[in-house]
């Protein structure tokens, strides 16, 4: 059912709003109201718990973390404060970013949890589920049991598959937590074989055969149940939770977890004169009217119908395809020089990123350039061992889940940067709407934070040490490597060309002609001449870089490892190009310049990365120097 | 508050401010600040130590201590300010403002200075070690004709010295040419509490102004000319404009040319800065780019025009190079090499060539300095460890703190030994310990030599192998496995069946062959609830294994003339034997001590014409330290005749603590007192609980016979003629310790 989406859609026609341009608007204009009216109800029941503050100064590239623990702060214009209710608005609006609240018992997680669904959800399009030792079938709402012949049979319950908009499960370490993994997953599947995808059909604007557009729903095109657990800290972590088990690996993977503080003596008497009084969704609905329509513009009366299809309004504004944000390439690369760092293995990945350019110095001697990265790691200088001892100060290792963690962290930091900022303003829609959508070296800084936050044993240091450290050798080594290859600009978070990898990639792809020209030539006849003059000097090109990146070490200990990956990479990036030259040399030989030439190469490594016969080292390196 | 005290505080704040974003993993580095002390031999010093915190993590902590702020403000009223008026680019005329910035600024760079150390050289052992080798190496090669223990001398003397090089030239290049420090002052200083703070830069030459006060608080001749010369070339490196450098430049060398020629001082600094490249193969100058010819030539050109504001560029093209090289780990420690070889013969024996009032505190010997240790040498005399007390308090100890006269030459010692390879090493431990001089003060080569001599027997014997007679039983894991342990049962209602964890029971079902649910009835079903525990598989073996650690292990050494000299170390002698013996049962009872965690209390009596008696010292600290009681009296050689005094034993069982005892007797047997010294041992065997090892060292005598009649009387007597050194080396000795 449409009704709504189509009242408004007139509305914005008449507004002059082009016919391609309303699904945009009315998802921004929808999304924003959607947030800013369940703020506005849940904060009339609940007081959501503040959890961090974030502050990223753009001139200096450092990072202030604070972890709230429940406290509020005077406000600050410069930072970005985040409470429950953030994270639970940016895991609904994120793809795969199932939200897990852990905490000991009355801190308010399944409160403010149940207040957000009354709010947002009619009362049949959400479930509640309190798992024990002996009740954990989380599939429950989706299924029904029956006795045929004295045989138990379990069958799918099909309306409720195609109703159920949200799911909470409470206690959900006291169950099976393998089944909830199903759940997020989007479908019930039964041991009989029986399946079906979950979730609110998405409502979609469609052109018809006549040209005009009309809105449709797909059965077909679901958003998938927003899951959110919560439970009490392991037994493991809190031994009065005894019956409570150590999260599955695979549940923690798939979770986004958030430790819930005791905020009772900050919020203090003040939570005895909250609303206790029903009818949330009411007052939301009507929240979203007026909100609705002071970002667009239209009367409120558009969307009068909106208690009879809100779920299908509901399912197009919270689509998590609809704010998918990639990250600028600095903030992959940030992201790696701070896995390096951090990794319990620093010194063997070295060993292994020095092999790895030593190898690939073998395959392409013929190139008559050399790619290298000598130096050895000296774990116990001052400056490594303090690095070291907060590493080794985390309650647990960094694992590849965590890098997870961090690109959730930064999506959703990123969003409510971007929800936040543009809700401030006086025309919320054009704001958000021109708002760069990428998560910048500030998101993964912030998503660091917070996930070694959790890791640091309490009395260990404050994790914006090494972010801050990590971050300033990072910068460092972007700003002067692009300073020596001629890109003069001062490093910045949301500049594209700011990346090692992606300079190093340009000027490769620029300079692979100078191969014809006299110093080409002079190379050329050094090496024996080439039938492959764009791949030799694109390879060349490349082997210039990694020389000038050994240059950046300057005895600086903690700049090796990351230095080390990068030339790893890059030199990877030229074994490719030599390992497939006979079909890039001619690709290449047509393009008509530098653009298309990054284009061809990315192109190719895109077709090849799939391949059974691709070597593996391609997949994990040059996906993220090319940034496919 | 005077202005000194002041800009020392404004100085952290700016130095804080700056590092905050630069290396913000030293922005939690402690500072130290000492009230005024018009008594203090020195005006002002600054250091660093390292000391463990509440976390038992090694912290650095920095030291800024002014004593007589009034005296350092009026060197730099009278000197410095007009000196620098133009080292912000313009003159300042305000002179109050102008002394009160300088002194912010000075104090800035001090806490950079002692920040840098273990940022940047030495920042770690390693490095520390690389960098001794090299000075070692520049050394030996700069003066051919000194032996290796007055190399290692001058190497212990200069490495302070050697190490500002690389960190002063680290500040200087990133303060300047647009490099990151100075991008960040430049935000950091218009925002201090400071006069001038338009002026977003450092004084140009800020590097010096110590080294101007020093010479000005010392105007008498110098002693040794190293360290005037390194301040020379600061002077002509670390002044960026033309104008400063023809100002402090000018300082040192007109003050150094009343003792020096004004040609023998040209030769020293152009060959010193020559020197830097002049040791780097073709490939590390091509990966610096560096021509040699051309950076020579600028070398000389810079020399010859350094007050020339055209020859600016040639002195940054000069200044960054050597910055370059002596920061960068893979060219570091050739251009030291290089550097000091020419500058070598002008290394004090006598005295440590460093700033004095500014220093990194590295301690001797093994292990990191514990709270409490480490405090300033050098002039002040603050907790300055006394003779006869060691740094752990421990009495009859004498260690040397490192910054006592004569420098860090111990550090460097065990450094080189490290460094040099088994030879070489070996060659230089040798020649110490036997007396070899260094010319440094005889207290610091009495120290030396103990030292060299404890190094060269704990790197070149091998534990001795002790093994208790009992068989035991030792239990082998044979890991772990999970079994299913019944927890509950529940009843459910068929209705409720859906909701159990079906597949899982499944699994379990076929996993364990355990049926875990049941129909009861057309409407009652049986939940069984189990759980998966872990539990240990352990199997046992027997082992010749184990020892039991004695309580007190005391030797008897025999150090009379037919043992050998007091030259014996590495020289195959007897009483090198005898020290193989002690050090390799040392080595394994301080191993078993450890494992069994139960203490062990050792006594030395060393023999000749009289019997010496050491404390009973802590096994760990005896081994550990070079200058303890016991160590003193183990390897202290007599060289007279052989008697052993009754009198000794009797001492020494006044100082043994309850429990088992090991006697170890090492002579070659010739004991004038024979039947005297034979009864006391004899006797002492009658104690319960106490074991005689005895080593005879050499031909078998005839004492050696009757204590191995007793051997064969009393199985806890041991008696091993002819021991030699080939034995302990190939731990052919086994010993089977038993006390009953």
């Amino acid at each position: 059912m449409t009704t709504t989406l189509d009242r408004i859609t007139r509305a914005l026609s008449q507004q002059g709003v082009a016919q391609d341009e309303v699904a945009d608007k009315i998802h921004t204009a929808g999304m924003l109201a959607f947030v800013e009216a369940a703020s506005t109800i849940v904060n009339r029941s609940a007081m959501p718990t503040p959890l961090y503050r974030l502050e990223y100064d753009e001139t200096t590239h450092t990072v202030d973390f604070t972890n709230a623990n429940g406290r509020a702060y005077v406000p600050n214009p410069n930072a970005l404060d985040m409470n429950m209710l953030d994270t639970l608005v940016a895991s609904l609006l994120k793809e795969k970013m199932p939200l897990m609240f852990e905490g000991k018992t009355g801190v308010g997680k399944t409160y403010t949890v149940e207040q957000f669904f009354k709010t947002i959800l009619p009362k049949n399009n959400f479930r509640g589920l309190r798992l024990n030792r002996n009740m954990s079938n989380v599939l429950q709402p989706y299924t029904q049991g029956k006795i045929d012949n004295g045989q138990v049979r379990i069958e799918l319950n099909e309306e409720a598959c195609d109703e159920v908009a949200a799911i909470f499960i409470d206690e959900a370490n006291r169950g099976d937590t393998n089944m909830i993994l199903a759940l997020q997953d989007g479908v019930v599947r039964l041991s009989s074989g029986e399946a079906r995808d979950l979730g609110i059909p998405i409502p979609q604007y469609v052109k018809q055969a006549d040209g005009t557009m009309i809105w449709d729903t797909n059965p077909e095109e679901k958003r998938a149940p927003f899951v959110v657990l919560a439970q009490n800290p392991p037994a493991t972590k809190d031994a009065k939770y005894s019956a409570t088990k150590r999260t599955d690996a695979a549940q923690n993977n798939r979770n986004l977890q958030i430790d819930m503080p005791n905020s009772a003596s900050k919020i203090g008497e003040s939570v005895l004169l909250l609303d206790a009084e029903n009818g949330h969704h009411r007052r939301f609905l009507d929240e979203y009217r007026k909100e609705f329509a002071r970002l667009t513009g239209i009367e409120q009366d558009t969307l009068a119908t909106i208690n009879q299809d809100w779920i299908n309004m509901y399912a197009f504004v919270t689509d998590p395809k609809k704010t998918a944000c990639p990250s600028i390439q600095s903030a992959v690369e940030f992201t790696g020089a701070m896995l390096t760092m951090v990794s319990p293995t620093l010194a063997e990945d070295f060993e292994y990123n020095k092999q790895t350019v030593e190898d690939w110095n073998k395959v392409l001697k013929g190139y008559g350039v050399q790619f290298k990265f000598d130096g050895t790691l000296d774990e116990t200088a001052t400056s490594m061992e303090k690095l070291r001892t907060i590493v080794t100060g985390f309650e647990e290792d960094i694992i590849t889940r965590d890098i997870g963690k961090v690109k959730k962290l930064s999506d959703a930091v990123s969003l409510t940067r971007r929800i936040k900022g543009s809700l401030a303003t006086s025309d919320p829609v054009a704001t958000y709407d021109q708002t760069p959508n990428f998560i910048t070296v500030q998101d993964a800084a912030a998503g660091f934070a917070i996930m070694l936050d959790d890791k640091m044993e309490k009395d260990g240091q404050k994790p914006a040490t090494i972010i801050d450290t990590v971050m300033k050798e990072y910068t460092s080594v972007v700003q002067n490597f692009a300073n020596k290859i001629g890109y003069q600009a001062k490093f910045s978070s949301h500049d594209p060309n700011m990346s090692v990898y992606q300079l190093a990639f340009k000027r490769a792809c620029i300079n692979m002609s100078k191969q014809s020209g006299l110093g080409g030539m002079i190379r050329s006849a050094v090496s024996g001449g080439t039938n492959y003059p764009l791949t030799t000097g694109f390879v060349r090109d490349l082997a210039a870089s990694v020389a000038e990146l050994r240059r950046l070490e300057k005895g600086n200990e903690y700049r090796k490892p990351i230095l080390a990956r990068m030339v790893a990479d890059i030199t990877t990036l030229a074994g490719f190009a030599d390992q497939y030259k006979d079909q890039l040399e001619s690709q290449l030989a047509r393009a008509s310049d530098d653009t298309e030439k990054r284009n061809i190469i990315k192109s190719f490594y895109k077709e090849q990365r799939g391949k059974t016969s691709t070597p593996d080292i391609y997949q994990q390196r040059l996906t993220r120097v090319l940034g496919v | 508050m005077s202005l000194v005290k002041i800009c020392l505080d404004s100085a952290e704040d700016t130095w804080r401010g700056t590092i905050k974003t630069e290396f913000p993993l030293f922005l939690d580095t402690p500072v130290v600040k000492a009230d005024p002390d018009p008594k203090n031999k020195r005006h002002w010093q600054f250091y660093t130590t390292p000391l463990t915190n509440s976390r038992g993590e090694k912290q650095w902590t920095t030291h800024m201590q002014v004593f007589k702020p009034a005296e350092v403000e009026k060197v730099f009223r009278d000197t410095i300010v007009p000196m620098y008026e133009s080292a912000y680019g313009t003159p300042v005329t305000d002179t109050q403002a102008l002394l009160s910035r300088l002194v912010h600024d000075n104090f800035a760079y001090l806490y950079f200075h002692e920040q840098f150390h273990p940022t940047f050289c030495p920042d770690s052992k390693n490095d520390q070690k690389l960098f001794d080798k090299a000075l070692y190496d520049g050394i030996k090669a700069g003066c051919p004709g000194i032996s290796k223990p007055q190399v290692l001398q001058k190497v212990g003397n200069v490495r302070n010295a050697g190490w500002d090089q690389v960190i002063d030239g680290a500040f200087y290049q990133l303060t300047n040419y647009r490099n990151s420090l100075e991008d960040r002052l430049k935000v950091v200083l218009p925002q201090a509490n400071i006069a001038l703070p338009q002026f977003g830069q450092l004084a140009d030459g800020v590097v010096p102004i110590f080294d101007i006060i020093e010479f000005e608080k010392n105007p008498k001749a110098f002693d040794s000319m190293f360290y005037p010369l390194s301040r020379a070339i600061y002077g002509l490196m670390f002044t960026k404009e033309a104008a400063m450098r023809k100002n402090v430049f000018t300082y040192f060398k007109d003050r150094i040319c009343r003792q020096m020629r004004p040609q023998e001082f040209q030769q020293a600094i152009t060959s010193a800065l020559r020197g830097v490249v002049s040791e780097l193969d073709k490939d590390q100058r091509d990966f610096a780019r560096l021509d040699k010819t051309q950076f020579e030539r600028d070398v000389l050109d810079l020399y010859q025009h350094y007050d020339d504001p055209a020859y600016d560029h040639v002195h940054e093209r000069v200044v960054t190079a050597i910055n370059d090289l002596f920061l960068d780990k893979r060219t570091r420690y050739d251009a030291m090499r290089g550097f000091v070889k020419p500058l070598a013969k002008y290394i004090s024996l006598r005295q440590e060539e460093k700033r004095h009032g500014t220093h990194i505190n590295n301690q001797p010997g093994q292990g990191d300095p514990q709270p409490g240790q480490g405090q300033p040498g050098e002039g002040q005399g603050q907790g300055q460890p006394q003779p006869g007390q060691g740094q752990d308090g421990k009495p009859g100890d004498q260690q040397t703190a490192g910054d006592q006269p004569g420098g860090n030459t111990e550090q460097a010692l065990l450094n080189l030994a490290d460094m040099l390879g088994e030879g070489e090493g070996n060659q230089l431990l040798s020649q110490m310990a036997n007396g070899g001089q260094t010319g440094g003060p005889a207290q610091a080569q009495k120290k030396l030599t103990a030292l060299a001599s404890d190094q060269f027997y704990k790197r070149n014997v091998p534990e001795i192998n002790f093994r208790s007679p009992d068989l035991e039983a030792v239990e082998l894991s044979m890991g772990k496995r999970l079994v299913p342990e019944y927890q509950t049962t529940i009843y459910v209602e068929a209705a409720n069946v859906a909701n159990l964890p079906l597949d899982q029971i499944h699994q379990f079902q076929e996993e364990t062959g355990i049926t875990q649910l049941f129909q009861l009835s057309e409407f009652q079903f049986q939940y069984d609830i189990y759980d998966w525990v872990e539990v240990e598989e352990t199997d046992y073996t027997y082992k010749n294994t184990g020892l039991q650690v004695p309580r007190n292990v005391v030797f008897h050494v025999d150090s009379s003339g037919s043992m050998g000299s007091a030259m014996y170390v590495g020289t195959g002698s007897q009483y090198d034997t005898l020290m193989h013996v002690c050090y390799g049962t040392l080595k394994a009872l301080l191993k078993g001590s450890e494992e069994m965690q139960e203490p062990v209390n050792v006594i030395a009596a060393n023999f000749s014409n009289g019997t010496l008696v050491s404390d009973a010292i802590d096994l760990r600290h005896m081994y550990d330290t070079p200058n303890n009681s016991a160590k003193r009296v183990l390897t202290g050689f007599q060289g007279g005749g052989t008697e052993y005094s009754p009198s000794a034993m009797r001492k020494v069982r006044s100082m043994l603590e309850d429990g088992p005892t090991v006697h170890i007797f090492a002579t070659d047997g010739g004991i004038f007192n024979a039947d005297a010294a034979y009864s006391v041992i004899e006797q002492e065997m009658r104690h319960p609980d106490t074991t005689l090892l005895y080593f005879e060292i050499g031909c078998a005598s005839s004492f050696g016979h009757r204590i191995n009649q007793l051997a064969q009387q009393r199985p806890k007597v041991q008696y091993f003629p002819n021991t030699t050194i080939k034995q302990v080396q190939d731990k052919s000795l086994e010993i089977l310790l038993d006390y009953d």
